[in-house]
């Protein structure tokens, strides 16, 4: 579903390498969790997976489209939301959802329903025709994950999705990738918060200095990290 | 003093982006690119300071034979000092209370006149550009004719730096008032409304500001005759304008020290009468004025349906264009200052002077070659009054750092083109409206004439419509902390500009040769058309081109 084949990018005219080779299969149905320290690569991962950077060297192909070759597919592919939930302040937060909606293709029938239920979901139902720019930050999250689950992507690629929910939306959002996943989709999302990483996922992957040094299930992360327990433990120990 | 200081060096590295480029500098990326634009630059200022050199020279030439060249200096400062004033409206408002970087200096314990004049800086370094263009031809042409010293060019030095203090002080004392009355309701709107009228204020104090010499042959002579008498005919009703002239024509004698000290001592007195104003107003006017109040009210269901349509992709980029565009007050209004000076601009003076010098411009545009150069003037003024209007050249800058979902999203470059072009017309079509009016009320065309006007204009401003857009393309400016960077303080908003400007020029000196060759005019209609539709394709192709570079390859 997500496929990152040696993919590698650096900045500064090679200088610093912040993805080195990283080779990563997503599969269909699986919520994939990817850690690593701050500056270790995961927004860049995430960014060339979205079309936002290009990779030096290397593939991604997103539901089976290439990112550089075929963008316009593997965008449709995928639903996404940044690190920081940036959205257009001028625009209610109707306004945004439908112009996500019209580049998406989604038919009125169907948005309706989904915005319907997420909003309600999400309990941003009454503060949909006020400017974003009157949201706080939590309520900002919430729209552009109502927005990224809109079209009903194949690849939910989420940076930090949980940062500025509150415990109520945060237990829904992790509900919602559950599902999503149930459904044979794919969720690849970025964390600090190893307590969910650890309940939710079902792979976990670990890039540090833009490599990737651990990949696979807890049991298997237990087995490379000398049976820590815990997934701070592993964390820890591979990151030092 | 140490921390204003400090703050005044952090408004200008974050204003002018000094921190990137020296780290551009540094990793040497995108040096070409910056040396091309400086290159750009060079070019554009010194073909603009040719064309105002011979302007000045003639002013220096004709001055000089009354033994008065320095009215090259009143009549430049005046003029610097009115523009600056005018236009320094909304750099002010939004350089005060739109830059994101409020929201972190004001909870820090800082004096509001700090933070002011840490902002106050920046905009007088910004309107140093403007003056450039207009002090520099004066100073050649007059330093070439009368020569130089070491104490002319210290004055001229001090002049200059201090020019724009006195219009932006008032800009910034309008702004403050304005500001505190606002309501904290309809805000935004009320900016736009208050602004306009602001312009529109100065724009009457200009021209109370010009004095007329008067038809009176005895009035006349004795000002030709007394030492600085155009001087001061000039600039009576600002005498600080005199004071400069006198400054810069005396140089290094006590005339001129003198001139000098009242010159820079209404400038300090007016930035600690600004200070002090600041430190009471700036803050009631600042705090709490991004808050939104929510209206948290449910749709109805037939509102919830009618909102909920879908609509074409290519409808759904137009009207996202518009939408910001139009609420955020800064991009509003630059996009449309343009459009809203020039009609006034062109009709006030014809109603000004009165009914008998406009039945004697009727009847001249009724016969050949008047109805011809009418024609080709409203097509001149249709092409001026776009090549000032931004929207196309900034319509990817304006996105700043949300460019990321235009970037993210599955839609064809051409298509996400074609939707900022459109706007871009549409906004110029806007500015046409109130032209092609006074067109019809004053002149009164015939068809032909009116069609071949609006067609010219239209097309020459497609032209550099999309060299605007292409440039943006090319090079958007997607980091800014305050929306005015995105459009006025963005060379991409000035290069095209030049562009038209040079294209004007150009248009005009082919106008006078094709009348003067007595050729018919709907075959100078007709040159005129191809002149613009041919490039103009070839821009949109380059455009298109870019388009796909920026959407599909360019990091971000």
């Amino acid at each position: 579903m997500l496929i990152f084949d040696q993919v590698s990018k650096s900045y500064k005219k090679g200088a610093v390498k912040a993805v080195d080779d990283l080779s990563l299969h997503v599969r269909p149905g699986e919520i994939f969790g990817f850690l690593g320290p701050n500056g270790a690569g995961k927004t860049t991962t995430i960014k060339m997976a979205v079309g936002l950077l290009r990779a030096d060297a290397g593939r991604i192909t997103v539901s089976g489209f290439d990112i550089v070759k075929e963008p316009l597919q593997a965008k449709s592919a995928i639903g996404f939301v940044p690190d920081n939930p940036d959205l257009y302040e001028r625009l209610t937060g109707l306004e945004y959802l439908n112009f996500i909606a019209d580049v998406y293709r989604v038919p009125a029938d169907l948005r309706r329903k989904r915005m319907e239920r997420l909003l309600e979901m999400f309990e941003l139902t009454s503060a949909i025709g006020d400017l974003v720019q009157g949201y706080s930050h939590g309520m900002q999250q919430k729209l552009a994950l109502t927005g990224a689950w809109l079209h009903d992507p194949n690849v939910l690629i989420l940076d930090e999705p949980m940062v500025g929910l509150d415990p109520r939306s945060a237990h829904l959002t992790k509900d919602l990738m559950r599902e999503h996943c149930d459904r044979g989709k794919t969720v690849f999302f970025s964390t600090h918060v190893l307590e969910v990483a650890e309940k939710l996922c079902d792979r976990i992957g670990i890039i540090n200095k833009g490599k990737l040094i651990a990949c696979g299930t807890m049991e298997e992360l237990r087995t490379q990290a000398k049976n820590q327990e815990s997934l701070e433990n592993i964390f820890l120990e591979l990151t030092e | 003093m140490s921390i204003l200081y400090k703050l005044i060096i952090l408004n200008i590295k974050n204003t002018f982006g000094l921190s990137v480029l020296r780290d551009q500098i540094r990793r040497r990326e995108k040096v070409g690119r910056s040396l091309l634009m400086v290159v750009a630059i060079i070019i554009s200022i010194a073909s603009f300071a040719f064309i105002f050199a011979n302007f000045a020279d003639a002013l220096v030439i004709t001055g000089s034979q009354f033994g008065q060249p320095e009215i090259v200096f009143t009549l430049a400062i005046t003029v610097v000092q009115l523009m600056l004033l005018i236009l320094g409206i909304f750099l002010v408002i939004s350089s005060f209370y739109f830059s994101d970087d409020l929201s972190i200096l004001v909870p820090m314990p800082l004096k509001p006149s700090y933070i002011f004049a840490g902002k106050l800086v920046t905009v007088i370094i910004s309107e140093y550009l403007t003056a450039i263009f207009i002090f520099l031809p004066a100073i050649i042409s007059y330093t070439r004719y009368v020569g130089a010293n070491l104490w002319y060019i210290l004055t001229l030095i001090i002049v200059f730096l201090t020019m724009p203090i006195l219009p932006v002080v008032i800009s910034s004392l309008l702004a403050l008032g304005l500001m505190k009355v606002i309501n904290r309701r309809h805000r935004d709107l009320l900016m736009v409304i208050g602004s306009i009228l602001l312009v529109f204020i100065s724009l009457g104090f200009s021209m109370f500001m010009q004095t007329q010499v008067g038809d009176d042959p005895g009035a006349l002579a004795e000002l030709l005759s007394r030492r600085y008498g155009l001087v001061e005919s000039i600039g009576q009703r600002f005498p600080p304008s005199i004071w400069a002239t006198k400054a810069i024509a005396r140089a290094g004698t006590g005339e001129g020290w003198l001139h000098l000290g009242l010159f820079l001592a209404v400038s300090v007195v007016a930035v600690l009468v600004l200070s002090s104003i600041a430190e009471r107003l700036f803050y009631a006017g600042l705090i709490g004025g991004s808050e939104v109040i929510r209206k948290r009210r449910q749709l109805s269901q037939s509102e919830w349906e009618a909102k909920t349509q879908q609509k074409s992709v290519f409808s759904a980029l137009f009207w996202r264009e518009w939408r910001l565009l139009l609420r955020t007050p800064v991009f509003a209004l630059n996009g449309f200052l343009g459009a809203l000076i020039m009609p006034v601009a062109l009709v006030m003076p014809l109603l000004v002077q009165g009914g008998d010098q406009l039945s004697e411009l009727l009847a001249l545009v009724q016969t050949e070659p008047g109805s011809t150069i009418c024609t080709l003037i409203v097509a001149a003024i249709i092409l001026f009054t776009s090549s000032v209007n931004t929207i196309a050249s900034t319509s990817v800058s304006r996105e700043g750092r949300l460019f990321y979902i235009s970037k993210m999203i599955p839609v064809h470059a051409e298509t996400q083109a074609r939707a900022k072009l459109t706007h871009a017309f549409v906004g110029i079509i806007i500015g046409v409206i109130p032209i092609s009016i006074a067109y019809v009320w004053l002149v009164r065309p015939n068809f032909l004439d009116f069609v071949a006007a609006i067609l010219i204009g239209l097309t020459g401003s497609l032209l550099g419509m999309a060299f605007g857009l292409y440039i943006d393309m090319r090079w958007p400016r997607l980091h800014w902390t305050n929306p005015q960077q995105a459009v006025k303080q963005n060379f991409n908003a000035v290069i095209p500009m030049l562009l038209e400007f040079a294209v004007l020029l150009a248009s005009g000196y082919l106008a006078y040769r094709l009348i003067a060759a007595e050729v018919p005019a709907y075959l100078i209609y007709a040159a005129f058309l191809g002149l613009y539709t041919i490039p103009g394709v070839i821009v949109l192709q380059f455009t298109v081109g870019a388009a796909r570079r920026l959407y599909h390859e360019l990091d971000i």
